[in-house]
């Protein structure tokens, strides 16, 4: 006890003797160490992220590769005229937005009330089931998916057309019919996504400390005021994060979902074209470099503008999650 | 006494079996939904053991028209492929998550770090990344003429280890950390890295197993880097022999132009599609234990 | 601020960059080496590779090769590498290869896959004029040069030909039961209305759509059949008629003919021979061959019978509905090897497509592999191969049933016994069409490239279902045109 109490009393003058010249090297110590630690990261975007934007002068040259892709000749915004010259870029940028908003808003709520409902069960032997089966559609590729899609919709045996003539509805040529396609296409995300979506919160909801509920239980707050008042709070963070997730998967979106889904039918691409599918399409099927790259160079700053309204809104719903 | 302990009774039978509705409606929410899920997936399976021609005339059922294991002997003539195919896909998934996990939180991390000389530039220098990317063609370039990285099962981890999104909301998460902690540790002589490997990484177990999903998943289901960069067999993940094997397949049920041998194509898809998953599934079911509460331990600190 | 933070963050990239910049030597060395190490096995022989595309690497592809080179080794000093690439990936491979400008000797290359006008247009490809003369006689003497203008873009070829059948000859292939039950005879046919009493019958008799079609669905539209030169394969709507001395490009989609044809369509749809939803390919084509179908229409070349018959199972009976047959450059360009221009061996690559075109022994190793192996004799003076005992095209190492890609098919051996003549008929077809007048005119997509670009895009999202009889030329078409028209100014 009295050593305690000694060594106690004599290490702060050591501390703060060396503090002097100790702290300033602490300092540089830690910069180099903390140097350390992010150098891999920073190398690897250097050369996985930097090095290929050079490439972006690529959009306003017309791209020879005898010539190279500094040597040649620029065309200034030339290769931009396909985008701009009919309503294309307009309506890409839409179905984009329109489209991941729907998944986010639809994918956020139908996964937190699932894990509010399994939250319910969760002692229940039948909680894992809900979870195992909840979790099967993310091993089915698009590709696979966009066969039941037509066993549902398509042909002339489409289920739901049967369905409807047995209603004595006119049935519908869903492949024709662009109209209803970000239903479809966003049940679809839904069905795939959900699982995971439901897991993550669940999670969440189960870290949250039970004396909360507990003491809410005393004071007599219903289930409805316990999720509202206990529950939705202490998600926020959660929710944020996996929105924001969201949103980057914007940029490298679900390339399957809206290439293979609506089996790259043109007749549906007022609605189901968004920048990524015709990115790509216009490398493969113009063959035009130039193009391609005017055409990604569009993504980009369609993604740069929504990567700025994503911070702003979380800053504006607690700035502690904005990202910058 | 024997009045109270009736009363009592009556009012927990009373809750309970208000309780019980309750559960049964959630119990038939979850089902229902359940089944959505399931349902395709055993069609799926009954398709790849029905009969070519029977599927032709019928159409999908739940259960296999005129069963038939065809798809299955035509695509396992060379079963070596696939079980390759899951190598390169699991060794893939496994080292790409790790070490993207690793470089990801590493760089997070530092720049969590409020007294880090460099934090604002290097945070900028990341988030830049966000804004452009140079396109396919030069991305391409890059890759095979500078970096060698043709045929390389690298080709298949590098580019998505260090997303600059998830350094972003790790960076964002770290912060959160409670500084005391940290700062009391440093009291005790604990240097950076094993404050950061014994108290940040344990302290920040569900967003490092968020991201870590989300590393699964994408490299998981990669194929595009497949198509880019290889070429031998030998290194071909599972969904991009998937997509190939099908692209195949139409490709030669579509052109009039071979000589056609009748093939299998609905029934071998699925199969394929079974062969894919199964596995997967079944390791799924196996791991599902640990997997859940991976993501649950540690709770969430708001 | 900012400025200065800009400066930081170039200044610490600069840093990297050198780092990286030293590091990076080993890297692109391992590359060549090991590029290098492999075909160097014998120092005088020439390495050529052969990229193309396949299902998949056959089991047997390395023996094949080594058949082949034990022949090109020999004749030409040639070592050869063959590269099968994935059909599913092909085209999106190649096309980054070539705008990468990465090394490559012998490519397939085709109006519908790794796009040839395109390869052009990019500068991808070799001029082969000279090298077709002097390294290739056999090659360049086996068509007529009215044909090699077909692969002529602005004064050079760029592309080898593959000898099949040039022109389209549209017509019907109807399976002979049903002709048999309901008592119909093709003799007396010649346009595709005077198909239309059988249609009704098989419809009413077998309550099944008739008339196969597939994925967005078909159109009766067939530019040759009506006498049109569709001139670019890639920009759908023009063509010219094939007589026209006076070389007038039009757009079809106002010609009376399209119109009659995609009406025709339409009525067809209507009266249920084609099928409102149509199922995706390889769907339809597994209910043709479950007997939902009763007839094609298609490219009715000699001996397509026997291949209708090997895919979909049934006794088909042919008709050519195309008079005249029209050569132009698209049939003619269909398929075609060419040779890259980033190529170390452009001669000894036209050496290996000589002996791909003109030795036959060559060809039949490459496209129907070793003897004995993958193929038996059944006819050797009829030059009819079948399958060895116990082996199938299923279970064959090595079939990639792609004749038409390797070389000058009139060489390839005949499946089936009732496949002999069908090359001295179809070269007979190919000598006797009429060439259009526009042969060997090719349009030079480089200036007009954005309006192509943006024509095709409402075409396909727009015209797609008037061509394939969905909706009233009258409804729809106008306003398309106006559309068009303003986008092609």
């Amino acid at each position: 006890m009295a050593t305690t109490s000694q060594s106690a009393v004599l290490r702060p003058p050591t501390t703060k003797k060396r503090a002097g010249w100790l702290g300033s090297q602490r300092d540089f110590q830690s910069t180099v160490t903390f140097t350390l630690m992010a150098l891999p990261g920073v190398i690897m975007l250097l050369v996985f992220a930097y090095l290929p934007m050079i490439g972006l002068v690529i959009a306003f040259k017309n791209y020879k590769f005898e010539q190279g892709m500094l040597g040649s000749a620029w065309v200034g915004l030339d290769n931009f005229r396909f985008l701009f010259g009919t309503d294309q870029a307009w309506r890409i940028t839409r179905n984009t937005l329109l489209m991941n908003s729907l998944f986010i808003t639809t994918g956020t709520i139908v996964s937190l009330g699932i894990a509010l409902l399994m939250n319910e069960i969760y002692t229940s032997a039948m909680s894992k089931f809900y979870q195992t089966m909840l979790f099967f559609p993310h091993f089915i590729s698009w590709v696979i998916v966009s066969y039941f899609v037509f066993g549902f919709l398509g042909g002339e045996g489409g289920l739901v057309n049967k369905m409807l003539i047995s209603l004595s509805l006119e049935p519908i040529a869903w492949y024709r019919s662009p109209q209803y396609w970000p239903a479809v296409l966003t049940a679809a995300n839904l069905w795939n996504g959900m699982g995971f979506g439901s897991i993550v919160y669940l999670a969440g909801i189960l870290g949250i400390d039970p004396t909360y509920f507990e003491a809410a239980k005393i004071d007599g707050a219903s289930k409805w005021q316990q999720i509202r008042y206990i529950t939705l709070p202490l998600l926020l963070p959660l929710v944020i994060i996996l929105v924001l997730l969201g949103i980057g998967r914007i940029f490298n979106a679900d390339f399957g979902l809206f290439y293979f889904v609506p089996r790259n039918n043109p007749q549906l691409y007022s609605t189901t074209d968004v920048i990524d599918t015709f990115v790509y399409r216009s490398l493969v099927q113009l063959g035009d470099i130039g193009m391609a790259a005017a055409a990604g160079f569009y993504q980009s700053v369609v993604g740069f503008l929504l990567v700025v309204l994503a911070n702003w809104t979380v800053r504006r719903v607690n700035s502690d999650y904005s990202l910058f | 006494m024997t009045t109270i302990t009736s009363s009592s009774t009556v009012v927990r039978s009373y809750r309970s079996r208000r309780f019980s509705w309750g559960k049964l409606f959630v119990h038939l929410t979850l089902g229902l939904i359940g089944l959505a899920c399931v349902i395709p997936m055993l069609l799926v399976i009954s398709v790849s053991l029905s009969e070519e021609k029977q599927l032709a005339l019928r159409g999908y059922s739940l259960l296999p028209v005129g069963f038939s294991t065809f798809a299955y002997t035509y695509i396992l003539r060379q079963p070596g492929q696939i079980l390759q195919a899951y190598g390169v896909t699991l060794g893939v998934t496994i080292a790409g998550t790790l070490a993207g996990l690793l470089l990801c939180s590493l760089l997070g991390y530092a720049l969590s770090r409020k007294d880090y000389r460099f934090r604002g530039v290097l945070s900028f220098y990341v988030f830049f990344t966000l804004l452009f990317n140079g396109g396919v063609v030069p991305f391409y370039v890059l890759m095979t003429r500078y970096l060698g990285l043709k045929d390389n099962i690298l080709a298949l981890i590098l580019p998505y280890l260090v997303t600059s999104w998830y350094v972003l909301i790790l960076r964002t998460s770290f912060s959160q950390l409670p500084s005391e902690l940290l700062d009391a540790a440093r009291i005790d002589g604990a240097g950076e890295w094993r404050i950061f490997f014994q108290m940040v990484l344990p302290l920040s177990k569900p967003v490092l197993a968020t991201i870590g999903l989300f590393f699964i998943l994408r490299f998981w289901n990669d194929w595009f880097l497949a198509l880019l960069f290889i070429n031998v067999p030998q290194l071909y993940p599972l969904q991009y022999l998937l997509y190939v094997l099908m692209a195949n397949i139409n490709f030669l049920a579509s052109n009039p132009q071979t000589t056609g041998v009748p093939i299998p194509t609905q029934s071998a898809r699925m199969a394929m599609a079974v062969l894919a998953f199964g596995p997967a599934l079944f390791s799924f079911l196996l791991l599902q234990k640990y997997f859940v509460r991976g993501i649950t331990i540690g709770g969430l600190k708001g | 601020m900012n400025q200065k933070r800009l400066f930081s963050v170039a200044s610490i990239f600069v840093i990297l960059a050198l780092l990286v910049g030293c590091a990076a030597p080993g890297a692109p060395a391992a590359g060549t080496t090991t590029s290098a190490s492999e075909p160097q096995a014998k120092s005088d022989l020439v390495p050529v590779t052969y990229t193309y595309a396949g299902s998949g690497v056959p089991r047997d592809l390395k023996q094949v090769q080594d058949a082949l080179n034990k022949i090109l080794n020999e004749k030409i000093h040639v070592n050869l590498t063959l590269e099968p690439i994935d059909f599913g990936a092909y085209n999106e491979k190649m096309q980054l290869r070539l705008s990468a400008g990465e090394e490559c000797d012998i490519i397939f290359t085709a109006p519908w896959i790794n796009s040839y006008t395109n390869n052009v247009a990019n500068g991808s490809l070799l001029e082969l004029d000279d090298l077709l003369k002097q390294d290739a006689p056999g090659l360049w003497a086996s068509m007529p040069a009215s044909t090699w203008e077909a692969a002529r873009i602005k004064g050079h070829i760029y592309g080898v030909i593959n000898q099949q059948i040039f022109p389209k000859p549209w017509g019907v292939h109807v399976r002979k039961d049903m002709l048999d039950k309901y008592n119909f005879s093709l003799d007396g046919v010649k346009k595709w209305e005077d198909m239309e009493p059988f249609l009704a019958k098989v419809k009413d008799g077998e309550g099944i759509t008739p008339v196969y079609s597939a994925d967005l669905g078909n159109s009766l539209w067939r530019a040759q059949y009506y006498g049109y030169d569709p001139l670019d394969d890639g920009i759908g709507f023009i063509g010219m008629k094939a007589n026209d001395d006076k070389l007038t490009v039009v757009n079809v989609l106002k010609t009376q003919e399209y119109r009659d044809a995609v009406n025709l369509t339409k009525k067809w749809v209507d009266a249920g021979y084609f099928s409102k939803e149509p199922l995706p390919g390889d769907e339809a084509k597994a209910a043709f061959r479950a007997g939902k179908f009763a007839m094609d229409y298609h490219v009715e070349k000699p001996g397509n019978d026997v291949e209708a018959q090997a895919a979909f199972g049934y006794e088909f009976v042919i008709k050519n509905l195309t008079d005249p047959l029209i050569l132009d450059t698209a049939g003619a360009t269909a398929t075609m090897n060419g040779i890259c221009k980033s190529s170390k061996h452009s001669i000894d690559a036209m050496h290996v497509l000589e002996l791909f075109n003109t030795d036959a022994e060559v060809y039949n190793l490459l496209s129907r592999g070793i003897e004995g192996v993958h193929w038996v004799w059944k006819d050797e003076a009829k030059k009819v191969m079948g399958y060895p005992d116990g082996v199938t095209p299923e279970t064959s190492g090595y079939a990639p049933n792609t004749d038409w890609m390797f070389g000058n098919q009139f060489n390839a051996y005949y499946r089936d016994e009732k496949q002999v003549g069908a090359w001295e008929a179809t070269k007979k077809m190919n000598d006797t069409a009429y060439p259009s007048k526009a042969l060997g005119f090719v349009i030079d997509r480089e200036p007009i490239k954005t309006e192509i670009a943006q024509v095709t895009a409402i075409l396909k999202e727009k015209g797609v279902s008037i061509e394939n009889g969905f909706v009233a030329y009258d409804d729809a078409m106008p306003d398309l045109l106006t559309q068009i028209d303003t986008q092609a100014k």
